[in-house]
């Protein structure tokens, strides 16, 4: 996977404005929830002194679930886009 | 094992952002490239009805009122109910893209629901204050579908529904159970301990 992404984004997105929005708006979007986890570390419950909540708030992690979001995004929608839009714009 | 409200707020939330992220990248590219893997054209509209079926349970399960039952109940079958238009609309099912219409209704009846279900007027107190802000956010962003319907290709009115459906997400994570978010004005506003 990682040969794929080294392959695909960075000929695409160097090539047009469309790819660039495509392959960034994951990592952005990852990236502003790691900034959160940064601000606000409270947000992060399993970080609580005293321990909160049980599995739910270890499920729910707010800067966390902003995170994940955007790694799945990337990997499940953008790649697979990139590689469309490779093909359309060799073609 | 029912999860805290807040709990609630923050998964929907990740839909949200995933909705934004959707309508993003289909106006970057264009529906043509969008839609070369079939299932990429259904993905909105899937998570939309999905959305509307993960309500439900909130309804179900969310029982302390009459009105956040019957408003969540509401809110479930309009949102199921664009979600399935939409689906018709990308299966080419149905054709007219005034259904997208119904994506108006559900986020006036959306808008409806999150005013009613948390009426009082309370706006210091974070729940009160967000559950404003979210149902007149929806309410206004009704305007962007009602744009798509008429003019299905805008950028304009799809990004406008994309920075909806961002603001709303972080609405919703800003949900709190205890933390009060105006506390310093009225001593009735409780501060988190």
């Amino acid at each position: 996977m990682a040969a794929r992404i080294d392959r695909i984004v960075p000929a695409v997105a160097r090539r047009s404005r469309r790819g660039l929005v495509v392959a960034g708006v994951g990592p952005l979007t990852s990236l502003a929830g790691l900034a959160w986890a940064f601000v606000q570390p409270w947000r992060i419950t399993f970080l609580h002194p005293y321990g909160k909540g049980g599995f739910w708030y270890l499920l729910g992690e707010p800067p966390l679930l902003v995170i994940l979001v955007g790694i799945l995004f990337h990997w499940f929608v953008a790649l697979p886009l990139l590689e469309d839009l490779a093909g359309e714009e060799d073609a | 094992m029912q999860p805290p409200p807040e709990v609630v707020h923050w998964l929907f939330s990740t839909g949200f952002i995933l909705l934004g992220l959707f309508l993003v990248c289909e106006v970057a590219v264009g529906p043509e490239v969008w839609r070369k893997r079939a299932w990429r054209a259904y993905l909105w509209p899937g998570f939309l009805f999905g959305m509307g079926m993960f309500m439900w349970a909130v309804s179900v399960f969310f029982t302390t009122s009459t009105v956040h039952m019957i408003a969540h109940g509401i809110w479930a079958q309009a949102m199921m109910f664009a979600g399935a238009c939409l689906l018709g609309l990308a299966r080419g099912k149905l054709r007219s893209p005034l259904w997208t219409l119904t994506v108006a209704a559900a986020f006036l009846v959306s808008g409806s629901a999150t005013l009613l279900h948390e009426s009082q007027g309370w706006l210091f107190s974070r729940s009160s204050f967000l559950h404003h802000l979210e149902g007149w956010a929806a309410i206004g962003a009704a305007v962007f579908p009602i744009g798509l319907s008429f003019l299905p290709r805008s950028r304009f009115f799809s990004l406008g529904l994309a920075a909806v459906f961002f603001f709303i997400a972080v609405l919703l994570l800003c949900h709190r159970d205890i933390a009060a978010i105006f506390g310093h004005i009225s001593p009735e506003a409780r501060v988190a301990k």
